[in-house]
């Protein structure tokens, strides 16, 4: 699950910096998706918070909204998990992040 | 947009108004100014479109009208198309004229006359533009609806897909009237037809904050976000406005081409509109740059994460609002937000280094009292009463026109009622409620004061309080009539009003069905039929109470209290069934433990002693692999008292029954635990234990050890003087079961070993690590012993002799251990040379712990040498005499000693 998640987050990086688009929202999201598998959560919510709140016109937001979902599972919250993952549905619906989030967390109230 | 307005009015006269017209009548230049009713036909026409021509769009009106009455009756196809281009001029005109109502009007009842012709699709845009400029939003949108059910709306899309100035106003128009009243669903209809120049409206943008800010009145943050995110930065629209200006400039610049005389009117005004334009993006601008709304947005954005929970979000921004701009006037209000989210986010030490520095950086700011009413919850979410008190007493000393005393003051009674200071309590609850009763916390107060009246035992003014609440009037919904009914029933038992106490209960079941109390009132109901002798409807009321418990203590509570009835009446075969049941339900969750044990007791009684022992080794099989349990521990335990201490029970028997699972799990990684605990047991019952006791100090590592072969390893490790495993042991046992009952056990073995080593100093510091967490019981006592032996075998008497006291001052201690104390405290004194008070000490062990032989034999020993050292030669003898006069203390090493002595002097005297 864990090479899995970074695996996905490291190919997308790809993508984007193909476009040449790059800048310090992927960087920051890597950072946060590491911080989440090793359990840093705090470092993880910063981070991602720092994405949404900074780069929420940037193609990362679905990426950003599902670790947000998956770092508040882990800490044992339910709101803002449940709050970010309604955000990914309603406004990224058709993302591969929302697919994943459906799979993974819709029901989960602590993940691993 | 004004300016292409006009060139599309122009058209239309050329296009309909000259065609038409031609065909009906020869021009007229009568100039009278007759009204258009009494003019003739052909006048009338060539006036019209005369003023059409020179566009005077308000003077026209009243004769395009008349064109339509007049030609609207006849049936010749010419005057069919003029009146059909009156109708269609009379809405331009009636826009140019700025009355937009009766423009949208004029459209729209064109569509629905001449509904297939070409230009009926742009006379449904122009309705739509001309109630588009109308401030209310209303008209447009329900003629949008209308429409859509008509099916024509989707004809128009491609007109607002042209992006020209009319369709940029349109559609801007149309956006703002939905952000406005936070439609979301049209506001990302519409979204998309506005290109890069209708997006950086400032008009729209603002609109679409309004949107936002109608979305988070409705709590609907998810909307509001969506919205704020689409407003453009003000620092976008600064450069969009450079980019235009620009453009204009160019255009304003650029030499006026040459047209014809009667196009150079317009021309001109086109230039002006365009000069205009220029001026008007140039005051945007400035406004821009005076009222840039950027940190404006970042706050709303903030407060929709605040209003969703995700406080993070919330937090980041305004952290960074903060940090980056320090002089905005967001700033102090940004560092109180951050304080409270880290707060929320029980991040206390950041949340209390904001909050300081927040004082420290506005020590009069607006959010002071909040920061500081903060502060001090903190101190009482990580339970630092103490501090919390000191500070809320200071709040109440320093800053008596504190915006939250009302709260500090409850705080600091809540800080008394849990360190069970209840009088204390109780002023400050009474205080609360006296001085603010129209705050928040009064009422609250009432119900805290009740309640420590309660604990104070002062029932008969708990239950005025308690009545007094339920009686008032000055809470409209009180919020606590459950609570205080249910305690104003506890108050009455108190008072022994035991059927008054039975009838507020029942009442309560009544009048609150779903509170989670009712469990609570079943078995206090249970209780008080018990205490009557009504074994029935005792047992119903605590069937009642199980079924509607909300926590495993009400269900416990009552399924033990029903069983202890079931016993009490003998029916243990009830009692099997209905604990088994209680069994089935929880499993592991529920209390196993006691629940197996009265089970047990249950066959015993029934003097069926095997189905006994069969339900404990079902239960140990059951509950043994749980791992970290303390709980299942005590099951393996009372099996091992039963054959060890209890008698009645055999280990053949219990190995019968236990070793087939035993072996069968051996070797099985998931049944670890329980494998170790049933070695743990076997090695505790069997005549030789070496091989159980050689399999757990096998095991490689330690991780599935509960605390009951934990400290068998100790022990076992312990003997054979290995003591890095007793410490590994010890380690375990601290990080994962601190508060076990067997830590001290652990922590006596370890510190024993370390003495008997000779590493006083490491077993000095491990008691006195051990002695600071603060332990209770006998085995604490053992510790506080061991604590005073090593301080004496470090030859520090005076701090020996203070520890020895401090394990003799605690009541609960005293037993096999008192003497041993007094005896060391005696050997400290002699050390010291306070020989008389050594002598006292030795005297209290023989006098009055005689049972001990032991230790009365050291101390009669130890007195008759201090008193030979005093040069009390006789009162020695005498000493020496009495000792062996009690046989018990004769037969002892010292008591021989004793006895040599005595026959040496009688040799020496004759």
């Amino acid at each position: 699950m864990r090479l899995k998640r970074v695996a996905a987050a490291v190919l997308l990086i790809a993508c984007f910096t193909e476009a040449g688009e790059l800048d310090d929202a992927p960087d920051e999201l890597v950072r946060a998706a590491e911080a989440v598998d090793q359990g840093r959560l705090k470092d993880a919510r910063v981070l991602l918070a720092r994405v949404q709140a900074f780069g929420y016109r940037s193609e990362w937001m679905a990426a950003a909204l599902y670790y947000e979902a998956l770092a508040d599972s882990k800490s044992g919250g339910s709101t803002a998990r449940v709050s970010a993952l309604d955000e990914l549905a309603a406004f990224y619906p058709d993302s591969s992040w929302a697919r994943r989030a459906a799979d993974e967390l819709k029901n989960v109230s602590s993940v691993e | 947009m004004i300016h292409l307005m006009k060139i599309r009015f122009r058209f239309s006269v050329c296009a309909f108004v000259l065609a038409g017209f031609s065909l009906l009548s020869a021009p007229s230049y009568a100039q009278d100014a007759i009204s258009p009713e009494e003019l003739p036909t052909s006048q009338l026409l060539r006036q019209t479109r005369e003023l059409l021509e020179n566009r005077k769009a308000t003077e026209v009106i009243p004769y395009l009208e008349e064109v339509m009455v007049r030609l609207g009756v006849l049936e010749e196809e010419n005057a069919k198309e003029a009146c059909l281009t009156a109708h269609y001029q009379l809405g331009l005109c009636r826009m140019e004229a700025g009355e937009y109502e009766a423009a949208a009007e004029a459209f729209r009842s064109f569509v629905q006359t001449y509904p297939g012709h070409e230009s009926a699709l742009e006379a449904r845009f122009l309705a739509m533009e001309a109630l588009a400029w109308l401030k209310d939003p209303e008209p447009v949108q329900s003629y949008i609806a209308e429409l859509e059910q008509s099916g024509e709306f989707d004809r128009l899309l491609p007109v607002l897909r042209e992006q020209t100035d009319a369709t940029r106003h349109v559609v801007i128009s149309l956006v703002s009237a939905y952000a406005q009243s936070a439609d979301f669903e049209n506001v990302q209809r519409f979204l998309p037809f506005c290109d890069e120049d209708a997006r950086s409206d400032i008009g729209l943008n603002l609109a679409l904050m309004d949107g936002g800010d109608l979305a988070v009145d409705n709590e609907d943050y998810r909307s509001a976000l969506w919205f704020y995110r689409e407003v453009r930065l003000s620092t976008e629209l600064i450069a969009s406005c450079d980019r235009r200006l620009a453009a204009l400039h160019e255009e304003i610049q650029a030499p006026l081409p040459w047209v014809p005389i009667s196009l150079r009117e317009a021309q001109a005004a086109q230039r002006a509109a365009e000069t205009n334009r220029y001026a008007q993006i140039e005051r945007e601008r400035e406004r821009l740059e005076i009222q840039n709304y950027d940190l404006d947005l970042m706050m709303r954005m903030a407060r929709c994460y605040d209003g969703m929970q995700r406080r993070w979000n919330a937090c980041v921004i305004y952290q960074h609002i903060y940090t980056a701009f320090p002089e905005s006037r967001f700033a102090e209000r940004c560092r109180y937000s951050a304080f409270q989210c880290l707060t929320a986010l029980e991040e206390l030490d950041d949340a209390e280094q904001a909050g300081d520095l927040y004082l420290e950086m506005y020590p009069a700011g607006r959010y002071r009292d909040a920061i500081t009413l903060g502060l001090m919850q903190i101190l009482l979410q990580r339970d630092h009463l103490p501090a919390a008190c000191e500070f809320g007493q200071e709040l109440r000393r320093q800053e008596p026109a504190h915006r939250y005393l009302d709260q500090v003051t409850y705080l600091l009674g809540y800080v008394q009622y849990a360190r069970q200071d209840y009088e204390a309590a109780l002023a400050l609850f009474r205080e609360t409620r006296e001085t603010w009763p129209e705050r928040l916390y009064a009422e609250e107060s009432v119900y805290w004061e009740g309640m420590c009246l309660l604990f104070l035992s002062r029932f008969d003014e708990a239950v005025a309080v308690f009545e007094g609440y339920l009686h008032s009037t000055e809470w409209q919904s009180k919020e606590f009539e459950a609570d205080v009914t249910f305690r104003l029933g506890m108050a009455r038992y108190g008072l022994e009003e035991y059927e008054a106490c039975k009838e507020i209960f029942r009442k309560f079941l009544v009048r609150f069905p779903d509170d989670e109390l009712c469990s609570e009132a079943c078995s206090m109901l249970g209780d008080l039929y018990g205490a009557d002798g009504e074994m029935e409807p005792a047992l119903r009321y605590y069937g009642r109470a199980r079924d509607c418990a909300v926590t495993a203590e009400q269900e416990s509570y009552a399924v033990f209290q029903a069983a202890q009835v079931f016993e009490l009446q003998g029916r243990h075969m009830k009692l099997i069934a209905w604990l088994q049941d209680y069994l089935d339900e929880r499993g592991a969750e529920g209390d196993f433990v006691p629940a197996t044990l009265r089970i047990s007791r249950a066959w015993r009684a029934l003097g069926k002693g095997e189905q006994a022992l069969d339900a404990e080794c079902a239960a140990v099989l059951r509950y043994g692999n749980i791992p970290d349990s303390e709980d299942a521990d005590l099951l393996f335990v009372d099996l091992r008292d039963a054959v060890t201490q209890r008698g009645g029970v055999s280990a053949g028997e219990v190995l019968r029954r236990l070793s087939a699972a035993r072996e069968k799990i051996a070797g099985d990684v998931t049944q670890k635990t329980l494998f170790l605990r049933l070695t743990a047991l076997f090695a505790g019952i069997s005549e030789d234990p070496s091989e159980y006791i050689e399999q757990l100090l096998g095991e490689k590592t330690l991780d599935a050890f509960s605390p009951l072969p934990l400290r068998l390893v100790a022990e076992a490790a312990a003997a054979r003087g290995e003591t890095d495993r007793v410490r590994q042991a010890l380690d375990l046992f601290l990080e994962k079961y601190a508060r076990a009952d067997g830590l001290l056990e652990m922590s006596d073995v370890q510190i024993r070993l370390l003495m008997a080593a000779g590493r006083l100093e490491e077993a000095l510091a491990l008691a006195e690590e051990v002695l600071a967490t603060g332990p209770e019981g006998t085995a604490a006592g053992r510790i506080c012993l061991l604590t005073a032996d090593v301080l004496r075998m470090l030859k520090l008497y005076e701090r020996s002799m203070a520890m020895y006291n401090k394990f003799l001052e605690v009541r609960a201690w005293r037993g096999p251990l008192t003497p041993q104390a007094l005896y060391w405290t005696g050997i400290c004194c002699l050390e010291l040379g306070n020989i008389e008070e050594a002598c006292a000490w030795f005297q209290r062990v023989y006098v009055l712990y005689g049972q001990y032989p032991e230790w009365t034999a050291r101390a009669y020993a130890a007195s008759a040498d201090g008193l030979n050292i005093l040069g009390r030669r006789d009162d020695a003898i005498r000493t020496l005499r009495e000792m062996v006069a009690d046989p018990n203390v004769a037969a002892t090493e010292e008591g021989l000693r004793a006895r040599a002595e005595l026959d040496a002097l009688q040799k020496e005297v004759p």
